[in-house]
């Protein structure tokens, strides 16, 4: 919730969950759909740690 | 089918140490945080909470503070089922386009009404076996383990987040959908499983099934974790002994429901008797079931339930109809600050039955029948004689009993019912071995065969 207070494994996985998003949209099936399945297990993580709650029905999760 | 195997408890271990250990305050800015972003988001993305919101004149703006949430209107099922025959398949309450689904479930249609229809996006999924890691991993499962799910697969959603769940952990997960009882007790003992899934209605059956195939499960199998969930009696006390002593095996209560998707609470390593309520994922209010107005610690009330998990189906402020009594964290040694509900989920506000003016739950009579070991199976049928309302528990002691001992436990189970009930009369019926219906997913123990 506060950036000041974020650990280094909270950065890390707030930069993997941007990207995931970038790679959920991909062209290629094989990148897309992956994207899409990590990005919805990655989303647990931002969910867990109370770093981010939002909808990412848009990137297909 | 008892026996004095029991294995040692395991240290406690949180699957989200930092949320698992948040002061109160952190805990209700994570929660409004949640609820202010849930309510927007269902407010903006589906009719259903606009027009409840609009008709209530609340906007998510006015969520200000946790209080707020008594601001919104309630969620009832019924409405959901409307809502659904209305705009088939799912409903006007659904907050994405179906498309965006990947997995489809329904409820267990267990109440007599016709079952939800229930969506979950990936994410919405992943989130359902998430919340099961909370009660599994701190129930004591780990990558080790060898997990059998004895369920049937099918489309009633539980225990697959159970299974999932299982898997994210990291341990060996076995489906046995369409098995036997017995086709399941040989893969217990022939793969080795340390874990069971199961209702405390089956993992009871499996019991007398392996015995009757020459199987001590708690002498013989390497079993020594039970996950229950979909029925009470993960903490029915004398339920819960009858299973620990059976499997010698540890019993853990976790239940879930499937309008919410995911485990709500779960019971930890210590066992204190309570649940913890998984206080990051859902805003758990405690209500007078009659007047709606919010209960203290230690009093009993029904679960209304806002969930920040699925939100394809957003729940906000549901009305869940279950029984409960919710209590500080401090009364568990494990350490977790998240609240309990003492003693499990109590019962449903829509089970208790009166009977010539004494309340009479199913789950406390469960508590008095599972004392006696002679008895397999029971059921509890309600009727009128005269007018006047009259109870009788069949009992089914699975193998025959001499006259005297049939005569024996008819005296004795209706005594102690009776001194359990402020004097009520009770019925006792020893029916054959066998004549009584056995279940493998809910239970269905009451016939109410009063008329209106």
């Amino acid at each position: 919730m506060s950036e000041p207070d974020q650990t280094e494994t909270e950065r890390v996985v707030l930069q993997v969950y941007e990207q995931l998003k970038i790679l959920a949209t991909d062209s290629s099936p094989c990148v897309r759909y992956n994207a899409r399945r990590a990005l919805a297990a990655v989303w647990q993580i931002v969910n867990d740690l109370g770093l981010e709650f939002e909808q990412v029905y848009e990137f297909g999760a | 089918m008892q026996s004095d195997v029991r294995p040692e408890k395991k240290p406690v271990a949180l699957w989200n140490p930092k949320m698992e250990s948040l002061s109160r305050s952190e805990l209700n800015r994570l929660k409004l945080w949640k609820l202010q972003r849930m309510v927007r988001f269902a407010y903006d993305h589906s009719s259903f909470y606009r027009r409840k919101y609009d008709a209530a004149r609340v906007r998510p703006e006015d969520i200000r503070s946790l209080d707020d949430v008594q601001k919104l209107p309630f969620v009832w099922k019924a409405e959901l089922q409307a809502s659904q025959k209305a705009c088939p398949l799912f409903g006007d309450y659904t907050a994405a386009e179906p498309e965006r689904a990947m997995r489809y479930h329904q409820t267990s249609g267990t109440s007599g009404t016709v079952p939800l229809r229930i969506l979950d996006s990936r994410k919405d999924w992943e989130w359902v076996s998430e919340t099961w890691c909370y009660g599994m991993f701190g129930f004591g499962l780990r990558p080790e383990d060898v997990v059998v799910g004895a369920f049937g697969y099918g489309a009633f959603i539980g225990f697959w987040g159970a299974h999932y769940a299982a898997e994210r952990i990291g341990c060996l997960t076995i489906p046995t959908g369409g098995g036997t009882s017995a086709s399941r007790i040989r893969m217990i003992m022939d793969l080795g499983a340390t874990a069971v899934i199961a209702t405390p209605t089956y993992a009871i059956r499996l019991v007398q099934v392996a015995l009757e195939m020459g199987i001590n499960l708690a002498r013989d199998s390497k079993v020594n974790i039970l996950i229950l969930a979909g029925e009470p009696g993960g903490n029915i006390p004398s339920t819960k002994e009858c299973l620990e002593m059976g499997w010698g095996a540890r019993a853990g209560d976790f239940p879930g429901m499937s309008e919410s998707g995911g485990g709500f609470a779960y019971e930890c390593s210590e066992q204190s008797g309570a649940i913890h309520l998984i206080e990051d994922h859902y805003l758990d209010e405690v209500i007078d079931p009659k007047t709606s107005e919010p209960m203290d610690y230690g009093e009993k009330g029904e679960r209304v339930m806002t969930s920040f998990g699925r939100s394809i189906m957003p729940m906000i402020r549901y009305r869940t109809g279950d029984l409960v009594e919710r209590v500080p964290a401090s009364q568990c040694s494990c350490g977790r600050t998240f609240d309990l509900y003492q003693g499990g989920i109590l019962g449903r506000a829509d089970d208790m039955k009166i009977i010539r003016g004494v309340n009479v739950y199913p789950s406390a009579i469960e508590n008095v029948v599972r004392q006696f070991e002679a008895i397999q199976e029971f059921q509890i049928v309600i009727w009128d004689q005269d007018g006047i309302p009259q109870i009788t528990v069949k009992v089914d002691p699975g193998t025959p009993l001499a006259p005297e001992s049939s005569q024996n436990l008819r005296e004795t189970l209706s005594g102690v019912l009776k001194k359990q009930h402020g004097g009520l009369r009770f019925g006792v019926e020893v029916v054959e071995p066998g004549a009584l219906p056995r279940f493998e997913l809910k239970a269905r123990r009451v016939l109410d065969q009063r008329k209106g």
